[in-house]
Formats: structure tokens, C-alpha cells, sequence
């Protein structure tokens, strides 16, 4: 047996050789569980295809929770992605049973990104003409076109990986994570593009959609590990230290581009952006800025992982958990407070043709095709898990 | 410096505020014309009110002024450059701003990166829909029906290259023109002039 680490009694061969542990009895109940949640997720959002007006959305608040659900998952992708490269590319040696899992979760939380956007879209099948008409001015086009590249490397890195042919791996790794960050960012660019949204105007949502994508990555690559780790029976605690102690810098980071984006926001009564951020601090969207994304999303799981200093499973599990819904909702209401002052404020018209803020909330469709994103992540997750029995210990040869 | 383009063909619209009665009419018309769903009546064409000054012992100082909205056809347009598809597209011999709805995927990326939230999303349909200076009625030489039965003539529609058309008249006896938040940069074709 290669790996001393493993000491679960009932073993299974690796796809590679090597032994490892069978899954718990909650592996299959995990595994229907989200796929229930896909299919719920997919026939709703088939069905808002062919049933118009579905959407919650109005002439204020053009694009809802699809839009967030989509920056939330390729943003995870991101993170993922750059744990990858951690242990391969950048050789930290305790990163490296990591690789192959990260690289699977990247590709997965890519393709439930592109699920929510499909259901967003008025007509996602004629994504055929970003090749056959393209605009190059176009943020959206240069995202999709990354995105396609980086899909199709990061695919072939994860079959190289699964061949164990490391070196070339690394090499198609490298171009992947380039494409992902220069994907992510332009992300981002799609937001700051916006001249006539003075809240997402400019560079910083490239920026803080990057920090976003650290800690939603790692958060997601701590609980999915976790979780294997207790089907399994096995652990790694120095991959699980060392990825708590990462978590709560990430955690820093974003909360100083919160901190520095909010001051600014307010400062100077800038028109437009002032009154989005006061509807984030004391406005519409306050209850999810000050409760999901401040308290749930950085203030609790950084008491706790820096309580814990990463020893326990348990609690980076739990802490993981909040930062997930924190970025969810940091992106949702990114994306909800860049729309929520109607641009007819501008002219300064009565308030029945642009009221101090637009109102919003996600209908029950939206929801349950944003739940589907969830159930086609965690649901191709197990499924990884079950098919090719990735490392949680031990190193790559 | 963004310099404006030349067209063969400069079609503008000045609107003439302080002639404006917000009938109606004019989205009312582009409703027929356009198909304009139930309910989303003025979203291709609409007149906002904003009132200002103060509210005096005699009501002397009080006032309200029309905004007319309709899609601004800008030399310059955000909607266009962040078309992933080419589908919002400027003419050049006209500088139309148009949407071609067999390639609008239904992003709704124009209407976020419009500064006058001229666009609307037609969701039976999946694509966004805006105002095209009635298009069809240009080539028959007919202006835009907005225009067309606006009765008070507060809209204008004309080819400003040509000296001859009431609206380049318009523009040339002017106290004053502007256009709508033009620190947007977006050079739009629709002009707002006081006589």
C-alpha cells in the first residue's frame, strides 16, 4: 500500500493503483438528495423558458439572483482553480493531494455557473453567434470567450491528471489558471463597464470579485474535503491547518475592500453611487449586508478559524458553510445595488417615475433554478468523489 | 476626444420641451405602431414629469417640465459596444441605433450600460426591444409616428444635414440646446431646445 495514511479497513482500488477507503452509507443519500435539487432546478427553469414573465425582474432591476448565482459560481471556479495550482504549479507540497479535487470542483462549479446563466438568458442557444458575430468590444464576448478556452485546458488537465501525466498537467494547468483570473476579473469588467451604474463603475469590481473568488473557493474546497474526509473515515489535517489559516487572510482581504468601498461610497455624495451604498447600509439591502455578508460571510467564520487555528474538521466545516452563503449574498447584492437606483433618478424626475429605490426579491422560480445550480455543483461533486475516488491525503508520484 | 461621425444621412430629434402637454399621444402611437405589449405601454417611448422651483404663496414660482424618452441614438453608444453579438448595431449612413432581434441572446447588457434607460426587455419574445426611429416609415419618407402626432410639434424629427428640414431650423434658432447627461459621453441625437 502506497499511502501509510489511509487506515480505513474496507479499501478500494484507485482508478491509478493506489488503495482507498469505500464511502459511507450518506454517500448514495448525498448523491440523490442533489440530484433531486438538479432536477427541480432544471425543469423549473425549463419551464420559465417556455413560460414567460417567471422572473421577478422589471424595468429597474433588469438582471436578479440567475446573474448573481452565475458571478457566485464562476468566482468559486476561480478560487478552486488557484488551489489547484497550489500544489502542482506552485509546489506546495501540502496542496498536492489536493489537485486533482480542486480541479474537478473548478470544472463543476463552472458548468452550475453556466446553468444559472442559461436560465438568465432570453435565448442561451444562440451563444453560437459569440463566434459567428462576435463584438470584441464587448466584455460579456471576451468572458465567454475565456471561458470557453479555459473549460476546454482545464478539462485536458484534469484527464492528464487522472492519467498521472503530472508534467504535462502542470503545463495546461498554468494556461487555465491564466485564463480563469483573466476570466474572472473581466467578470468583473462586464460590472465596471457600466458608465450609467456609478455603483459598479470602474476597476474595483475586478478586484473585489477576485477576493470574493478566494474565499468562496476555499470555503467550498474545505467543506467538500471535510465532508469526504468523514464519509471516508480519513484526514488531512495539515492540508486542513493550512487552508484555515489561507481562509482567514482571504477573509482580511475582502473585508478591507469592503471596508474602503463602502467609506467611498459614502464619502462625497457622489450621485448614484452614494444612494446604492446607503441602500447596502441603511437601505433595502441592508438586513443581507449587515447579517449574510459582514456577519455570516466574514465576521463569523474568521472568529472561528482563527479560535480553531484550522485543527478542527468540524469547525472550518461550519465556518465554510457561512462564508458560502456570505458570498452568495455579496454577490447578489453586488449585483442588486448597482440597479437598485433607477437611472431616471439622474433627471431628478417625481418619484413615481424613479422611486428612491426599485424593488426587488427573487421569484419562487428563480429561487428553485438557483437551488438547481446548487443541487448540479454538489451533485457532479459526489459524483467525482464516487468515479474517481480523489486523494485526501498522501502525495501525487 | 470623441469626434461624432459623419453620415450621409443625420436623423435627429429635437424636442421642444416647454411644448409638451404629456398627452400621450406620442406612446400611444408608438404603441400601435410597435406592438407595444399590455402593460409595458410606455416602455418604447414615455414623458417623465419633474417638478421644480418653489411652492410660493401664489403657486407663481412652481413648475413642471416634460422629459421625453425615447431611444437617444447615441454617435457614441454604451448599448452597442457591450453588445456580445453585434445585435444592437449603429447604421452608418443614418446613425440609427437598431436591434437586431434574430441575434439579441436576451443579455439585457444594453439596458444596464444605457444611461437613459431607453431599452426595455420583451420576455414573451426573450430579446430586448427599443425605439428605432420608426424605421420602416423612414423608408417610406414618413417621420416617427411619435413625432407624426405629437400636436403640440414639441417633437421633431429631421435630417440635420439637411438646411431644410424643421429640425436642423429648430436647432439653428436655438436660444439654447443640450441633451441629456451628456457627461456620459455618449453624443446622443435627440436634442432639447429652448426657443
Amino acid at each position: 500500500m502506497k499511502e501509510a495514511c489511509w487506515k480505513a479497513e474496507d479499501k478500494e482500488v484507485y482508478m491509478n493503483g493506489t488503495e482507498a477507503q469505500r464511502m459511507s452509507g450518506s454517500y448514495p443519500l448525498w448523491l440523490i438528495i442533489s440530484l433531486i435539487a438538479l432536477a427541480i432546478g432544471g425543469i423549473t427553469g425549463l419551464y420559465s423558458w417556455f413560460v414567460p414573465g417567471l422572473h421577478n425582474l422589471s424595468r429597474e432591476i433588469i438582471t436578479g439572483v440567475l446573474l448573481a448565482s452565475y458571478t457566485y459560481f464562476v468566482g468559486i471556479t476561480t478560487g478552486l482553480c488557484v488551489i489547484a495550482a497550489l500544489g502542482h504549479l506552485f509546489g506546495f507540497d501540502t496542496y498536492e493531494a489536493a489537485t486533482s479535487r480542486a480541479a474537478w470542483l473548478a470544472i463543476v462549479s463552472l458548468l452550475a455557473g453556466f446553468f444559472a446563466i442559461a436560465f438568465d438568458l432570453g435565448h442561451p442557444f444562440r451563444a453560437y453567434l459569440f463566434v459567428t458575430s462576435p463584438n470584441f468590444s464587448a466584455p460579456i464576448l471576451v468572458m465567454a470567450w475565456l471561458y470557453a478556452f479555459y473549460l476546454i485546458f482545464a478539462i485536458v488537465e484534469f484527464i492528464l491528471l487522472m492519467c498521472k501525466k503530472y508534467g504535462t498537467a502542470i503545463a495546461f494547468g498554468a494556461v487555465a489558471l491564466i485564463l480563469d483570473v483573466l476570466a474572472r476579473s473581466n467578470v468583473g469588467y462586464i460590472f465596471g463597464s457600466t458608465i450609467a451604474r456609478p455603483f459598479w463603475f470602474g476597476a474595483f469590481p475586478s478586484f473585489f470579485f477576485l477576493a470574493l473568488s478566494m474565499t468562496s473557493g476555499m470555503a467550498l474546497f474545505i467543506l467538500c474535503t471535510v465532508w469526504v474526509s468523514k464519509m471516508r473515515g480519513v484526514s488531512n489535517p495539515k492540508l486542513l491547518e493550512s487552508s484555515a489559516k489561507l481562509q482567514t487572510v482571504f477573509l482580511l482581504v475582502v473585508a478591507l475592500f469592503y471596508i474602503w468601498y463602502i467609506v467611498s461610497g459614502k464619502f462625497g455624495l457622489a450621485p448614484g453611487r452614494y444612494e446604492a451604498t446607503k441602500a447596502l447600509t441603511a437601505g433595502p439591502l441592508s438586513v443581507n449586508f449587515y447579517l449574510f455578508e459582514i456577519i455570516c460571510g466574514i465576521i463569523i467564520p474568521f472568529i472561528l478559524l482563527a479560535a480553531s487555528k484550522g485543527k478542527s474538521a468540524t469547525v472550518a466545516f461550519i465556518a465554510s458553510i457561512f462564508v458560502l452563503i456570505g458570498t452568495f449574498s455579496s454577490h447578489y447584492d453586488f449585483c442588486i445595488a448597482g440597479q437598485i437606483v433607477p437611472v431616471w433618478q439622474a433627471f431628478g424626475v417625481r418619484p413615481e417615475y424613479a422611486p428612491m429605490y426599485a424593488h426587488y426579491h427573487p421569484s419562487g422560480v428563480e429561487v428553485l433554478t438557483t437551488i438547481g445550480a446548487f443541487g448540479l455543483l454538489f451533485f457532479l461533486f459526489f459524483l467525482g468523489e464516487g468515479i474517481f475516488k480523489f486523494r485526501i491525503n498522501g502525495k501525487a508520484e | 476626444m470623441f469626434e461624432r461621425p459623419v453620415k450621409k444621412n443625420n436623423y435627429a430629434m429635437v424636442v421642444v420641451p416647454y411644448r409638451c402637454i404629456n398627452c400621450g399621444s406620442c406612446y400611444v402611437g408608438c404603441k400601435a405602431t410597435w406592438d407595444v405589449p399590455f402593460g409595458k405601454e410606455k416602455f418604447r417611448t414615455k414623458v417623465l414629469e419633474k417638478e421644480w422651483g418653489q411652492c410660493g404663496d401664489n403657486y407663481d414660482d412652481l413648475h413642471m417640465d416634460f422629459i421625453c424618452i425615447l431611444c437617444f441614438h447615441c454617435d457614441n453608444p454604451a448599448c452597442v459596444n457591450v453588445c456580445p453579438t453585434g445585435a444592437s448595431y449603429k447604421r452608418k449612413e443614418d446613425g440609427i441605433v437598431v436591434l437586431d432581434e434574430k441575434k439579441c441572446i436576451g443579455c439585457r447588457m444594453c439596458m444596464l450600460a444605457c444611461p437613459y434607460d431607453a431599452r426595455w426587455y420583451n420576455e414573451e419574445k426573450g430579446v430586448v426591444d427599443k425605439c428605432n426611429f420608426c424605421l420602416d416609415r423612414l423608408k417610406e419618407k414618413k417621420e416617427p409616428m411619435c413625432a407624426a402626432l405629437c400636436p403640440t410639434d414639441c417633437r421633431v424629427f429631421g435630417d440635420l444635414n439637411d438646411r431644410n428640414s424643421d429640425a436642423y431650423k429648430l436647432l439653428a434658432k436655438a436660444k439654447r440646446t443640450w441633451v441629456l447627461r451628456p457627461e456620459m459621453g455618449t453624443e446622443p441625437n435627440v436634442y432639447f431646445v429652448e426657443l
